[in-house]
């Protein structure tokens, strides 16, 4: 009895994972293993949070180089 | 050369990807047969301009579309004709710059699929060649579109494959990164996490990427062990948007490019610095390779125990392309450093213990080719090496000639006799048991296995450099 729950447990989660959450990877021969899909959701925010204050951060930099007439390092150009 | 090279073979490592694998035809050619199922992603990855921008950039091989009559099998749908490599080496083979190279190669093109709303399916360390110093990306099968919202599915292989092991480089050890040849897969980042120092939780990128990710990896084991279900309850809210997807990369690439090996001397990366040869001897050696590579005009030089490469690069001066082995680590760093800063794109330095050389591993031992599966070259360069072998690790003179008879088809060799200073340091707290380690016993030992075509002292030294052949050829 506990198989039979597990075994539709584990056909709930690969579907929730895989095809309901994000219908892109439903077909992907890898597996990509749960914790690490669950963990890039979960840290989505903190990446997606500091790569904007990044970009902001260089546009600022950007428009001050601008008025000084420095040229931006290459470095700059990638944030 | 090993079956799977055989004309007409499927490759015994193109199996994991049902989209398509690469073989040999039947006209000695190498083939890469797309399935109908894969058919669409690489349409899209020529179509939308992905294929061009990479290979604009020289970060993705290279490939003519081939009739479809060359295909394999009936789930072909497409057959494409990849620029082939003079050799294929293996991420447990690089130093720790090359296995730093291929990381940021592949965030490199991972960013740029992005660009063109594509993604990497997969993050596998063996998608790179090494095309003397330059990395490619050689699995034009890898890309799938991008669906906006999903995690990156191969960002935890990225991790094993990459981070860890140059983590466990830069902060334990260099030779660290051999645990790729025991992990196919890459490293488990629980046993990263558990080998790398305290410190290195304070370092976002591998807080994140490694120990965090290993303990949710420890978490997710722990609750698939108990049956509890999974809550998903909180992710239905969440997604990955491509913000977060570009973030997660750039602190990948940001984490890879701030990892440093600990510069150090070891036992052989002064050894220029510190032998037994006069300048005139070197000369004189650097002469006679040169005469005898010009004789045998080689495509393919192996160079065993390279050192820092000095002689390699008199072989890839002379249009040759040069692998150059070496089992020291720092060695083939600083090799590799120098092929680059003198843009000589055609020399390959590798790490390898040729007294335990590269097996064949993986599947059925046939994934990952040996070293001798890899060969034949056309030259070995073998200099001031067979004493370390034969006296340093008790090899007989008759199976070292043997081996390297299956190894190449000339083969440049350098006989330094017993009364060599570099041969008295290696008997110094040994009994010299090594009675037959002449001259007159190396030329009859490899007498068997080749013919010798010249052989000629070096200056300044009782050292004979030979130009052999092998008797097979």
């Amino acid at each position: 009895m506990r198989s039979h729950r597990y075994g539709l447990g584990k056909i709930a989660v690969a579907a929730m994972l895989s095809a309901f959450l994000w219908p892109g990877t439903a077909h992907a021969y890898l597996d990509g293993g749960t914790a690490a899909l669950l963990f890039q959701a979960l840290a989505a925010g903190v990446f997606g949070a500091l790569f904007v204050v990044k970009m902001f951060w260089a546009r600022i930099k950007a428009f001050f180089r601008k008025l000084t007439g420095r040229t931006p390092r290459e470095n700059d150009t990638n944030a | 050369m090993r079956d799977g090279e055989m004309p007409g073979a499927v490759n015994p490592a193109s199996f994991r990807d049902p989209g398509g694998f690469v073989f040999r035809g039947g006209d000695g050619i190498l083939y890469r047969q797309i399935n109908t199922g894969a058919a669409d992603d690489y349409r899209r990855l020529m179509d939308s301009g992905l294929y061009a921008d990479l290979t604009g950039a020289g970060l993705l091989i290279e490939h003519d579309e081939a009739p479809l009559t060359t295909r394999r099998s009936e789930a072909g749908e497409i057959v494409i004709r990849p620029r082939e490599l003079p050799f294929i080496s293996y991420p447990y083979e690089w130093s720790f710059a090359q296995l730093k190279e291929a990381a940021l190669l592949t965030l490199r093109v991972q960013e740029r699929a992005l660009h063109f709303n594509m993604c990497l399916k997969d993050a596998s360390a063996y998608n790179i060649a090494f095309k003397g110093t330059r990395p490619v990306f050689i699995d034009t099968l890898s890309f799938e579109p991008y669906a906006e919202g999903a995690p990156w599915v191969a960002y935890r292989q990225f991790c094993q494959h990459f981070l860890a092991p140059l983590a466990l480089a830069a902060y334990r050890e260099p030779r660290m990164s051999n645990l790729l040849q025991v992990h196919l897969d890459g490293i488990p980042l629980e046993l990263a996490s558990q080998l790398l120092p305290r410190r290195t939780w304070l370092r976002f990128g591998l807080l994140m990427h490694i120990h965090l990710l290993a303990s949710m990896q420890r978490r997710e084991a722990r609750r698939q062990k108990q049956r509890t279900p999974l809550d998903t309850s909180a992710l239905q809210k969440r997604s990955v948007t491509k913000t977060a997807l570009r973030g997660m990369l750039d602190s990948l690439r940001g984490t890879v490019e701030h990892l440093m090996y600990r510069r150090r001397v070891t036992e052989w990366s002064d050894y220029y610095a510190n032998n037994s040869y006069s300048d005139e001897g070197v000369e004189c050696k650097k002469r006679l390779t040169s005469a005898y590579l010009e004789r045998t005009k080689p495509r393919v030089v192996w160079d065993l125990g390279a050192n820092t490469g000095q002689y390699s690069r008199i072989a890839a001066r002379m249009g040759a392309y040069t692998v150059a082995f070496d089992m020291d680590w720092r060695c083939v760093e600083i090799n590799f450093q120098e092929s680059r800063t003198t843009q000589l794109d055609n020399v390959l330095p590798l790490c390898m213990d040729l007294t335990n050389p590269s097996p064949a591993i993986g599947w059925a031992h046939r994934e990952r080719s040996s070293l001798q599966d890899r060969g034949p070259a056309d030259t070995i360069l073998a200099l001031a090496l067979v004493h370390h072998i034969a006296i340093g690790n008790n090899v007989p003179l008759g199976r070292i000639a043997e081996y390297f008879a299956k190894l190449c088809r000339h083969l440049v060799i350098e006989f330094v006799p017993k009364d060599d200073v570099q041969t008295q340091r290696l008997l110094e707290s040994r009994e010299d048991i090594f009675t037959g380690y002449t001259r007159e016993r190396f030329e009859a030992e490899f007498g068997v296995f080749f013919r010798i075509l010249e052989a000629n002292a070096i200056a300044g030294s009782d050292r004979v450099l030979y130009l052999m052949e092998s008797v097979a050829n």
